[in-house]
């Protein structure tokens, strides 16, 4: 219903501390979007100034072209459930429900009345709308302001970690009712998670998120398949990309684990450099005993002992352990440093089929697709594009 | 967590020195003073049974809890047992801790004695406008201390503190010459504004942790749902911040009718002065100023009767 655009957006100021740092970001109307980092990442700030209750320091929010950044929230109209999902408690979950549509004039009583029983079934909240709030257990409480938002027929909708109280068998669940509410009526909507594999299953536009600022935007697989940065490459994905230092000698990046060779596509890549980073996921190294590793036609591959397995019924990881050079490492320390995260291990992991059972002490080859490897700079942690 | 052990070690302290008590009283003790010994002492023996009876529960009980109890007892149960006692003997007989006849003559004088009766009234009228007058200046200020947390809040609050804690008479002095010099020490609000300096900072004590443990994520959900500064107000403020700032006010309310020092050091006729310090400077029997400070009691235990979960939390939440 309603476009959203933030142009340089700016909280907070370097010497208290920046909140967002500079974020420009387009939603398009009728799009769902996910904002995802670990907790400090500004999604939550990034939302509050959306709807008003913060000011922003310096930049411009639209709605629909409109600059709305001096606007209070009334005047926004946007519906959000916020962070730890407030309830009136003195309010039973009917009147919770119907709370913002009141304050509004105008509002049919009817409609209202049937929305409510509709979003009340679609959350299973409809043998509850009798009770007050201290009646409900969290993961109740949750769904009620999920239901706050979803009755209300606002410009946009912004759900602010609107699922983390679900227990993780139903949370997939009210995930999908609520998307699906949302896409049947065409709204707008925005969420934000620490979960990446959340943000990829719930939204079709991505943004990733670290310390106030945007590191990428873009669908699922773009963030998944092409990650714009190490951090990227590091947050997203469960186990994370496997990130490995490499030196150019001659034509050939020579890795801890594996020597790959560099052809001439890679060569005009690199540019230059001596030095990268390597990012494989996990799941993209395959056994190379196995018919999928057989397959693998442009390979990158190494022998290697493996030193733990961790089999988890539908699949094993296997991990391989490496030595660093003291230089190296502390270079990659900078780099962690530069972005607040642990990106690297003394270890790769590969994410095989369950049987196979691998043994610690055995010796395993693995094998990965050559267009299934990242190189990112070692200086700036980007992606190099190939 | 004790051992059972220990408290029935504990126990049996309880009850042997309970038990000590009670024979230094019958034996010892003459005259009605000897009820006292005698309650002291059932509180004591009565610890140590209980404390046989709960010693291989799982209940958390800490012994500073008991000790707390048991001080608490003896040194406020006690006493004001005795205060019935008197207000309730007839002043003819010798005076016991259970009288063998009860008398209401002194509730009776308390309420008919038109002396009273005005410095009841003046007190009444004196606790109700300092204790609005201070909620409703300390409420927009705690709000601005807590939501706006300005620079120097910090001083406010050691400020406030040290009013509290600083004696109420260094105030009497200066402000008793001020209302002498302009000829206001006989009128009937003559202790309004140094009464207000005492109430005016335990009421931003009081409002400052209402304000603190109020659920101000509400708030923003209540914004963000689009409500109207009236709208706020109404379904917001009012559920979730009257009956602090209503309990604020009736703690403040209690505590500037049983003001003594005040009253008694500031004003200059009987017709000024409040109840507490015309009992303090009156001449009446015991029997009557012992009814009229059970009567003045009232209000306090109407305050801890009607919210005794609210007031626990909002003192205890300050004191913590």
């Amino acid at each position: 219903m309603t476009s959203l655009e933030l142009r340089n957006v700016t909280i907070g100021s370097p010497r208290t501390g920046l909140l967002l740092d500079d974020v420009s970001l387009f939603v398009a109307d009728g799009a769902t979007v996910a904002l995802v980092g670990p907790p400090g990442a500004g999604t939550t700030a990034l939302l509050r100034a959306v709807i008003g209750l913060d000011p922003v320091t310096e930049g411009d929010v639209l709605l629909d072209d409109t600059v709305v950044t001096s606007l209070g929230p009334r005047d926004r109209d946007v519906a959000a459930v916020l962070q730890d999902h407030p309830l009136h408690p003195h309010l039973d979950v009917h009147d919770n429900l119907a709370f913002a549509s009141r304050l509004r004039r105008g509002t049919d009583r009817e409609e209202l009345a049937e929305r409510i029983d509709e979003v009340a079934e679609t959350l299973a909240l409809e043998n509850l709308l009798d009770l007050r709030i201290k009646e409900l257990d969290e993961p109740q409480r949750q769904r009620v302001a999920i239901g706050r938002a979803l009755v209300r027929d606002a410009t946009l909708h912004l759900f602010d970690e609107a699922f983390a109280a679900q227990p993780e068998r139903v949370r997939a669940h009210v995930r999908s009712v609520t998307t699906a509410w949302q896409a049947e009526q065409g709204r707008t909507s925005v969420f934000t998670t620490h979960d990446p594999a959340e943000a990829l299953t719930l939204a079709d536009q991505v943004v990733v998120m670290h310390r106030g600022v945007v590191h990428q935007s873009g669908t699922p697989e773009q963030v998944y398949r092409e990650p714009a940065d190490v951090f990227v490459a590091g947050f997203v994905g469960a186990p994370t990309m496997n990130l490995l230092p490499a030196r150019r000698v001659e034509d050939q990046l020579v890795t801890p684990v594996a020597t790959i060779l560099v052809d001439e596509a890679m060569s005009a890549a690199l540019a230059g450099r001596d030095e990268v980073v390597v990012g494989v996921r996990p799941d993209h190294w395959h056994d190379a005993s196995s018919a999928q590793g057989r397959d693998v036609r442009d390979r990158v591959e190494f022998t290697s002992v493996i030193e733990e397995v961790e089999w988890r019924g539908g699949s094993q990881l296997v991990l391989v352990g490496f030595d660093l050079d003291e230089d190296v490492e502390d270079r990659l320390a900078d780099l962690e440093d530069a972005f607040e995260l642990d990106l690297f291990q003394t270890f790769c992991v590969a994410e095989l089929p369950a049987e196979p059972r691998k043994r610690a002490g055995q010796s395993v080859r693995l094998v990965a697709d050559r267009s299934d490897v990242h190189l990112f700079d070692l200086e700036t942690g980007e992606r190099i594009a190939r | 967590m004790p051992t059972i052990r220990s408290r029935l070690w504990a126990s049996g302290v309880a009850f042997a020195l309970g038990f000590a008590l009670a024979n230094v009283g019958i034996l010892r003790i003459v005259g009605p003073d000897r009820w006292v010994w005698l309650g002291a002492a059932v509180v004591l023996m009565l610890t140590g049974a209980v404390g046989v009876l709960v010693a291989d529960t799982q209940r958390r009980l800490s012994w500073w809890s008991v000790v707390g109890l048991e001080l608490l007892a003896i040194f406020l149960v006690v006493p004001l047992l005795w205060t019935v006692s008197v207000a309730t003997s007839p002043e003819s007989l010798p005076r016991d801790l259970v009288p063998s006849q009860l008398s209401f003559d002194a509730f009776d004088r308390v309420l008919s004695d038109p002396a009273y009766r005005r410095a009841t009234t003046t007190s009444v009228l004196l606790a109700l406008l300092t204790s609005i007058v201070s909620v409703a200046l300390a409420a927009p200020a705690a709000y601005a201390l807590v939501r706006r947390r300005p620079r120097g809040s910090r001083w406010v609050y050691v400020g406030t503190l040290a009013v509290l804690l600083g004696p109420v008479l260094a105030l009497a002095v200066p402000w008793g010459e001020q209302l002498r010099a302009f000829g206001w020490a006989e009128d009937r609000w003559a202790t309004a504004i140094p009464l207000l300096l005492v109430a005016l900072p335990l009421a931003l004590w009081f409002c400052v942790t209402v304000l603190r443990t109020a659920p101000w994520d509400l708030h923003d959900a209540v914004r963000a749902d689009g409500a109207t500064r009236g709208q706020q107000l109404r379904t917001f403020a009012v559920p979730a911040l009257a009956p602090g700032l209503l309990l604020t006010t009736l703690l403040v309310f209690v505590v500037t009718s049983q003001d003594v020092v005040v009253g008694a050091a500031l004003t200059a006729s009987e017709e000024s002065r409040p109840l507490p310090a015309t009992l303090l400077l009156g001449s009446a029997s015991p029997a009557v100023v012992a009814a009229a400070g059970l009567l003045w009691l009232l209000p306090a235990l109407v305050v801890v009767a009607v919210m005794p979960r609210r007031t626990s939390q909002l003192v205890g939440r300050t004191t913590r």
